[in-house]
């Protein structure tokens, strides 16, 4: 192997490594705005098909990331509407 | 002469300039932290019976409130002129009409920017209320209002508070077995055991953690998938209704002020009719002057909101609701 061939060689792994392992996430697609929360909250319930999970790992992501859901869905029977008060 | 006529003119431009900037404002305004947390639950008809039940249960609270504010005012300060504080009483309980008789089968993005909307005019209300009773009240009158409102808590908001617990439990039921449905599993027992109330969210958490270990590896894998489209879907979901709110939620505030506006102008036209019949015309032409400057700025609002709907003068939350 000559050295042009290891340099494309590696050019190739570094380009690989920068650009190819990032699948868009779904926030990526979605209208600018302020929506911080929101997004960091798309971001956290997304695993990243290329992040080097095993099949245990994925599955124990993809078992957190549906409990998860019963939390986000849940409305505690405390919660109120806050609209001030009279006094 | 002609140098006061200019500063006029330029006064007035800057004015009209910085309108949609203060329109802006308040449109960011209308939806924060918490009122974009309590639209999350309202994806489902579930979510939004409870939001609209805890919207009704917060604004009768005020309403029941307020009256014994204006009672004390009242019997404690009998000199004292009541007559604003009583106005913003009649218009919170307009509010409370609006939210009881609220249609939950609108599109779901006008549901929120409705249900924005209301919140926003319920909040402005108690505030201006707050603000112009705190000073006919002294300490032992907040105390007196205090202790008639734990009272309150007690015995007057029983009745919602039941129908708040059974929605709760009802779109707390409906979310689980939507995802149980997602991941391909049907657990009958818990649902009921949730809507039954007999059910914390630990046990449903560890019970749904169970149905997914339960599968197959290739099931899994399906329900892993399913489950995150679903939560994409959802958050999609969510993120444009907040959008639609902030953006609306606004218009809909402002429309509800030019009916009010409107209705205060016709009333006045009326009591000019009245004055003019019973030989005042003076006053009579008094009254018509402003009740058309009311309706001509009625007219404006509804220009700012919608352009060219002058003629839409309904007052009601997307319909239905009055």
């Amino acid at each position: 192997m000559n050295i042009k061939t290891i340099s494309i060689i590696s050019i190739l792994v570094i380009g690989i490594a920068l650009f190819g392992c990032n699948t868009p996430k779904p926030s990526d697609n979605l209208p600018a705005g302020d929506s911080s929360d929101l997004l960091n909250e798309i971001d956290s319930a997304w695993i990243d098909d290329t992040s080097g999970l095993s099949n245990e790992e994925m599955i124990a992501n993809d078992t957190e990331m549906t409990v998860a859901e019963v939390t986000t869905n849940w409305i505690d029977a405390n919660e109120t509407i806050d609209v001030g008060e009279m006094i | 002469m002609r140098a006061n006529k200019i500063f006029a003119g330029i006064f007035l431009l800057v004015l009209v300039a910085m309108m949609p900037i203060a329109l802006a404002d308040d449109s960011n305004n209308i939806v924060d932290a918490n009122t974009a947390n309590e639209i999350k639950a309202m994806n489902t008809i579930y979510g939004a019976e409870v939001r609209l039940l805890q919207l009704e249960k917060s604004i009768t609270r005020n309403v029941l409130v307020g009256a014994k504010v204006v009672e004390i005012i009242e019997t404690n300060h009998p000199e004292t002129d009541v007559t604003e504080a009583q106005n913003l009483l009649n218009q919170l309980e307009v509010v409370l009409d609006d939210v009881k008789n609220f249609d939950l089968n609108q599109d779901k993005n006008t549901l929120v920017t409705n249900f924005v909307a209301m919140k926003k005019e319920a909040t402005d209300i108690a505030q201006q209320f707050r603000e112009i009773t705190a000073p006919m009240l002294t300490e032992e009158d907040k105390q007196q209002a205090k202790d008639s409102i734990k009272e309150m808590d007690k015995v007057e908001l029983n009745n919602i508070n039941q129908a708040i617990r059974e929605a709760i439990r009802s779109a707390n039921a409906n979310r689980v077995e939507w995802l149980l449905s997602t991941m391909g599993v049907s657990n009958p027992q818990l649902v009921q055991s949730i809507t039954d109330g007999n059910a914390t969210k630990e046990q449903v958490k560890e019970a749904v953690k169970g149905a997914f270990n339960d599968l197959n590896a290739e099931e899994k894998k399906i329900a892993g998938a399913k489950v995150k489209e679903q939560v994409t879907k959802r958050i999609t979901a969510e993120k444009y209704a907040i959008q639609v709110a902030r953006e609306n939620g606004w218009k809909v505030v402002l429309e509800k002020e030019a009916n009010k506006l409107q209705r205060l102008g016709d009333w006045m036209h009326n009591k000019g009719i009245d004055a003019n019949a019973n030989g005042y015309e003076q006053r009579a032409k008094r009254m018509e002057q402003i009740s058309q400057k009311m309706n001509k700025f009625q007219e404006q609002i509804r220009d700012w909101v919608s352009p060219n709907s002058q003629q839409n003068n309904n007052s009601n939350y997307g319909g239905g609701n009055q």
